[in-house]
């Protein structure tokens, strides 16, 4: 048995998966932690509990692949790839008809074109700052006092419209309590918050000429509201993978394959 | 003035000698600095003056905000802020319209009593006969500003010494193995050294740049050092610099019929006919000169190096990328404020561009 490793340490979260690679390749587990201070330590930590859960002992694993913006100073492995290549490898496998993936992470969001063979065509990543990113949905869930997780939840009970128009997090955060402040119903500003991402997201794929089969991975998917906005916008289904924040991970591992 | 060169075997003794030597020309009574290509150096050099091009690496621009809008071309802003950080004052500068920026530098220039001598140099945007006719005219009414005469005898010369040294560095730079770095610095080493001491030294390098294997097309107006540093530290080497400063400047001024009856319509000429900047009106062929060089060479691919508010480039960037993908060339735009703040970010751009290519 042949067990691979591949870790993505994010700027909010580091994300672990295991997969086995034998006639096929199947998921075996995954783990998930804030990245911390050191994610050097979170991702070494999580790899040991993986091993541990699943019944094996280090030697088990044949190799570990390394993504995301820790990738550079890692002690457990020399193996690493960028999260733009990861992504794509994990968003292909788990939609073989992919051709166009967004990710939206805590950081920073990325559009990636692929050809029919998953090679990245072209990609395009977010300006610096965290506009458009999880750092934005985290910012207004807490100017806002409502969990993330019941921010899609909100989006579909909402009744009216509202813009968002500033991009900048800071100054939409002003505009959020300013809303409140004018008394516009959580559900409502919400649902233009959603739209605000999604919007970033839509400008990203244009500029790589979004192509059908489009998934979406990264934590935020997990956000309902988001997909349904970003649907709305491209009038078109996106593919969303019932673990979407492991799919970095899971390219990564698919890397340790071939690596 | 004089400069010593001692001896400069790899990169990193141009980087300390172009930093030296930068530092000593703002001292420099003779020195006579610019910001854009189109400057003719020739002009100065036959003054009497040694032209400086002003390049600086700056993290940050914390006195330049205080007195200039945000949106400035970072690229400018750095140069304000020397002249802050420095106490800089009533410096011979030569401005041109070449872009917004380079407009509003004048005026901020002036404000802030950096000026003593300086001189508005206006660029045509295309190169019809009345455009060059135009810009002779204008480089005629520096001259006359710096050397008080026309001294056809001087012009030649300088015409011919800055084409000798064009020809030592083409040399060094296209022909050569030596690494993109060296190549780099080499060429802004020649923007700012005294042409004479530049072409009596005996440059000679040992580091071979074969073992560097993602050659690419650099693309842009004008770009850090430390960029072209830090991308070859992640194994990128730039074999073509087809940016403000870059190869297009290495092309001779012609020696035809006129050269010595009327060298300022030889420069004048020159500039114009030059390979275009981006600021031209006539950007199509621009870019066909982008493709054609391109497949001239050996690259893996194009990197756009995308200052920060540079307006000629931000306008055309999207055709640009446009083109080139329908040539099937691998392109990736760096957006950047002249500062490499978000290097991590840009880390991953280049990484993931290398793993596309590759």
């Amino acid at each position: 048995m042949k067990y691979y490793i591949g870790v993505d340490i994010g700027s909010v979260a580091t994300k672990v998966v295991l997969i086995k690679n034998d006639s096929d390749v199947e998921f075996i587990g995954g783990k998930i932690s804030p990245t911390g201070s050191n994610g050097n330590f979170t991702a070494q930590k999580l790899i040991d509990e993986l091993i541990k859960e699943k019944n094996l002992n280090k030697n088990d694993i044949e190799k570990i692949l390394a993504t995301g913006y820790g990738r550079i100073n890692v002690s457990f492995t020399d193996l690493t790839k960028t999260e733009i290549s990861c992504h794509a490898k994990g968003a292909k496998f788990v939609f073989p008809k992919t051709k166009t993936v967004i990710d939206i992470g805590g950081q920073d969001s990325k559009a990636i074109k692929l050809n029919s063979n998953g090679d990245v065509l072209d990609f395009v990543m977010n300006d610096k700052c965290a506009a458009g990113t999880g750092r934005f949905l985290e910012v207004m869930s807490h100017a806002l006092q409502v969990n993330l997780s019941d921010f899609g939840k909100c989006h579909i009970e909402s009744k009216k419209d509202i813009q968002i128009s500033n991009i900048c997090t800071v100054f939409a955060e002003s505009e959020v309590i300013s809303l409140v402040s004018e008394g516009v119903d959580k559900k409502d500003i919400i649902k233009g918050i959603n739209y605000s991402i999604a919007k970033r997201a839509l400008t990203l794929l244009k500029r790589v000429n979004v192509e059908e089969e489009v998934t979406m991975t990264g934590g935020v998917a997990k956000n309902r509201g988001v997909v349904l906005a970003l649907e709305d916008l491209l009038k078109l289904k996106i593919n969303i993978p019932d673990i979407p924040e492991f799919i970095g991970a899971l390219g990564a591992a698919l890397y340790a394959i071939e690596s | 003035m004089k400069q010593e060169f001692g001896d400069l075997s790899s990169y990193k003794d141009l980087k300390e000698f172009y930093e030296k030597n930068l530092d000593e020309s703002l001292k420099d009574e003779k020195s006579i600095f610019y910001f854009c290509s189109y400057v003719p150096v020739e002009v100065i050099y036959a003054s009497g003056f040694r032209p400086v091009r002003l390049n600086v690496n700056l993290e940050t621009f914390y006195l330049t905000d205080e007195v200039t809008p945000k949106y400035l071309c970072p690229y400018l802003k750095s140069i304000i802020e020397l002249f802050l950080k420095n106490n800089l004052k009533r410096k011979n500068i030569i401005f041109t319209d070449g872009c917004d920026s380079s407009r509003r530098v004048f005026e901020i220039f002036k404000e802030l009593s950096f000026v003593d001598k300086f001189y508005y140099l206006k660029i045509p945007f295309n190169e019809n006969p009345k455009d060059i006719e135009f810009f002779k005219d204008e480089i005629e009414k520096l001259y006359l500003l710096l050397n008080g005469k026309i001294d056809k005898e001087k012009l030649v010369n300088s015409i011919n010494l800055y084409n000798s040294g064009k020809k030592k560095l083409k040399e060094l730079v296209i022909s050569s193995q030596i690494d993109s770095l060296t190549k780099n610095y080499l060429n802004y080493i020649f923007q700012i050294v005294d042409i004479e001491d530049f072409l009596k030294q005996d440059f000679k390098f040992n580091n071979k740049d074969s073992e560097m294997k993602n050659r690419f097309y650099l693309f842009s107006t004008i770009f850090p050092l430390k960029f072209i540093e830090f991308a070859n530290s992640l194994g990128i080497s730039f074999d073509y610099d087809d940016t403000c400063f870059g190869y297009k400047n290495l092309s001779l001024i012609e020696e035809d019929s006129l050269f010595s009856e009327d060298p300022l319509f030889c420069i004048a000429k020159y500039y114009l006919k030059r390979e275009g900047c981006v600021r031209k009106r006539d950007f199509n062929s621009r870019i066909e000169s982008i493709i054609k060089n391109y497949k001239n060479g050996n690259y893996k691919g194009v990197i756009i190096y995308n200052l920060k508010y540079c307006d000629p480039l931000i306008f055309y960037l999207p055709l640009i990328k446009d083109r080139l993908s329908k040539e099937n060339i691998p392109t990736l735009i760096i957006d950047d404020d002249y500062t490499l703040g978000a290097k991590g970010q840009i880390r991953t751009r280049i990484e993931a561009f290398l793993e596309m290519v590759k």
